[in-house]
């Protein structure tokens, strides 16, 4: 649960003093001691980062996450996770970070003639070995080439050269992060470095004194992504972006001057700007990102320019939903919060106007809001820039859902022409594929285990190599629920951890997407599975639990609901049973169920 | 500059930087005296007071200023430099 009301949120002038930051990472260390949300990180390193940690506490105090921080030892990666009683076993972490230079991993680096085979061995080993010893996620730094190459202006012909060695490893660590997402995620240092500069990046003075390589600047950007990470890991990126459209979509009004006087184009500036931005929209829906627009305007109108103006890029089939109308952007927020079945704290607002920005940020302080920066030129990045949106790898769920959603504004649409709920659910034609789940749904069941927030019993987060885990156990049963109807593929949408001790069962894990929601899936799963779970393992009782959060209140009463009786309440945390001879299990009629 | 107003400012770097009361600093604070005041720490410490006074520290001066009043000499003198 995200608690962000009792921690400011981040701000670029803290981190540009040192003074000012340490003082508001030990403000936030005071005010942050009862933060639920925690996060225990481990930096195995062969330098000193020690420098980052004010940075990183600062960043993830912002979020209203408390961090737990450790470094191991210098050079010392395989000890701090291999050896009985290490480092990584006592602090059982979350993240690893790993922070290595060249320099220090290969004593022959920078001599004329070296050769990158070796780093390369040692690399895979300890990727290995973190993989198989550890359950965290763990971020990789990429290697920063030199600055000065060794041949000057020449490049060596067989790729002798430092560089085109730094080159091939960074090659290597990025295909390995890319082929084993999201257990491993990339730090790329030589991003940083491109971003700010070296001068702004590198200190020599501390490399030379203490093995301290890193400007302030440089552990801000490295402790920020890793925030990011984090951010990522809890599940809480952002999912929709809410774009209002005269002066930011396009320049200019369309209601005063038309479809052929607004700016956008694709050569000209300024309307070049809004081209390049609607490009970066077009990003963020490709990455799964549902996109709406919320506008004081005619409809009409906004939709000629979405359909007929040759540079806009953005296209009503990109949309998930829309409210383009003259009421107050408040309610349209609110209302298309209630369309997507999603909560306001995952939207973000962009919009020109600086009086609606204030108005959402005072009245709706959990919506994030960007304003259209004065200075055009620096618009394009905006929406990119602080990563609100990033996942630790992309699904071809992500891809499908605005295609998704869509369907649900159709089937929306399809209700009111029934005279009876049911009526309406039967005529969906809804198939409902449920089966244990595939090795191939591994990253989608674990991806909505950290993602999903409304309709979650227990919100127990899981990584890919947990789920694995549970597949394997005879003790555990992992349940998927895909489903179609005739408006179009939900995909993978429901998932269901059952668990066994003796004739006891647990439900240790019960979720749903919400798309899927208010169409009797829910108790469909449930009853179909524990009822052949009930079997194959001789269950009497079911036990079932639910966690409260601020985003599940909708599931409060979902046991109850289902025929559960409530037996013990442990602070908040509510524990329920049922017999489970005697449970009438029910599939709603207007379900079909397959077993493939 | 005046020697209180250096010390001022030199006692809330060392107090932030170092996590501890400002009470509890003074002239006679030294890596010695105070277990907060690490070589890690005194790294940060020096860049904090660089920025704060907008100096810069040598590599020996780094080394040898190991206590509040060497930096509150260290402060005057190279803050009296750049004024003259």
């Amino acid at each position: 649960m995200k608690e962000t009301s009792s921690v400011t949120t981040a701000d670029d002038a803290v981190v540009e003093n040192l003074n000012s930051l340490f003082s508001a990472v030990s403000r936030m260390e005071r005010d942050g001691r009862d933060l639920r949300e925690q996060v225990r990180v481990v930096f195995l390193r062969n330098i000193t980062i020690e420098g980052i940690e004010a940075f990183l506490k600062y960043h993830l105090y912002a979020q209203g996450v408390r961090p737990e921080i450790a470094f191991g030892g210098y050079g010392t990666i395989a000890q701090d996770v291999l050896a009985a009683d290490s480092l990584v076993a006592r602090a059982d972490p979350d993240v690893i970070v790993l922070s290595l230079m060249l320099e220090e991993l290969d004593p022959a680096y920078g001599t004329p003639g070296w050769r990158c085979d070796s780093v390369r061995s040692q690399l895979k080993s300890f990727f290995d070995i973190l993989a198989s010893n550890t359950r965290a996620t763990i971020a990789v730094n990429t290697f920063l080439s030199p600055l000065y190459p060794e041949f000057g202006l020449a490049l060596a012909p067989d790729r002798s050269d430092t560089s085109a060695q730094v080159t091939c490893l960074n090659e290597l660590i990025v295909e390995y992060v890319r082929a084993k997402a999201p257990r491993f995620c990339l730090t790329d240092w030589d991003r940083y470095l491109r971003l700010l500069g070296a001068e702004a990046s590198l200190d020599w003075r501390y490399w030379y004194l203490s093995r301290a390589p890193f400007k302030k600047a440089f552990l801000n950007a490295y402790a920020q992504e890793l925030s990011r990470i984090v951010l990522a890991l809890k599940g809480w990126a952002k999912k929709c972006l809410v774009l209002d459209c005269d002066n930011t979509l396009w320049g200019g009004v369309i209601g005063e001057d038309g479809i052929d006087g607004i700016k956008l184009d694709r050569n000209e500036y300024p309307g070049k700007a809004y081209y390049d931005f609607q490009t970066t929209v077009l990003h963020l829906a490709e990455r799964g990102v549902m996109i709406a627009l919320c506008s004081k305007n005619n409809e009409a109108d906004v939709f000629e320019v979405l359909d007929e103006h040759p540079w806009c890029r953005l296209k009503r089939s990109h949309l998930a939903a829309w409210r383009i109308n003259w009421q107050d952007k408040l309610s349209n927020l609110a209302a298309l919060a209630n369309t997507l079945n999603l909560s306001l704290d995952s939207f973000v607002v962009v919009d020109d106007n600086p009086v609606e920005c204030g108005l959402i940020r005072q009245m709706l302080p959990q919506v994030t809001v960007l304003q259209v920066p004065e200075k055009l030129y620096a618009y394009p990045p905006l929406v990119l820039k602080d990563g609100l949106f990033d996942t630790l790898r992309l699904t071809d769920e992500d891809k499908k859902r605005t295609k998704l959603y869509q369907s649900e504004s159709e089937r929306q649409g399809a209700r009111s022409d029934f005279g009876t709920v049911e009526d309406y659910l039967a005529s969906l034609e809804t198939v409902a594929r449920i089966h244990r789940a595939q090795p191939s749904e591994i990253p989608r069941v674990a991806q909505l285990t950290q993602k999903t927030n409304q309709f979650n019993l227990t919100t127990r987060r899981y990584s890919e190599h947990e789920i694995e885990g549970f597949m394997r156990r005879e003790d555990r049963a992992v349940f998927t629920l895909a489903v179609k109807d005739k408006f179009g593929d939900l995909g993978l949408v429901g998932v269901l951890i059952l668990g066994r001790e003796n004739s006891v069962g647990q439900i240790d894990t019960f979720l749903m997407s919400c798309r899927a929601l208010s169409r009797g899936l829910e108790s469909a799963m449930i009853v179909h599975c524990l009822e052949l779970m009930q079997r194959v393992w001789n269950i009497d009782t079911w036990q079932a639990e639910y966690i409260p959060t601020r985003k599940n209140p909708q599931v409060a009463d979902f046991w109850r609901v289902n025929g559960f009786t409530e037996t013990d309440n442990v602070e908040g945390r509510k524990i329920y049973r049922v017999d489970a001879c005697s449970h009438p299990w029910i599939v709603p009629p207007y379900i079909s169920i397959r077993q493939d | 500059m005046q020697k209180a107003f250096a010390e001022e400012r030199l006692f809330a770097v060392l107090s932030s930087i170092l996590n501890v009361p400002l009470e509890s600093l003074s002239l006679d604070s030294s890596r010695s005296s105070l277990q907060e005041w690490d070589s890690l720490n005194h790294l940060y410490v020096v860049l904090a007071l660089e920025e704060e006074f907008n100096i810069e520290f040598s590599d020996d001066e780094i080394a040898s200023l190991r206590s509040a009043s060497g930096l509150r000499d260290a402060l005057m003198a190279k803050t009296a430099e750049r004024t003259v």
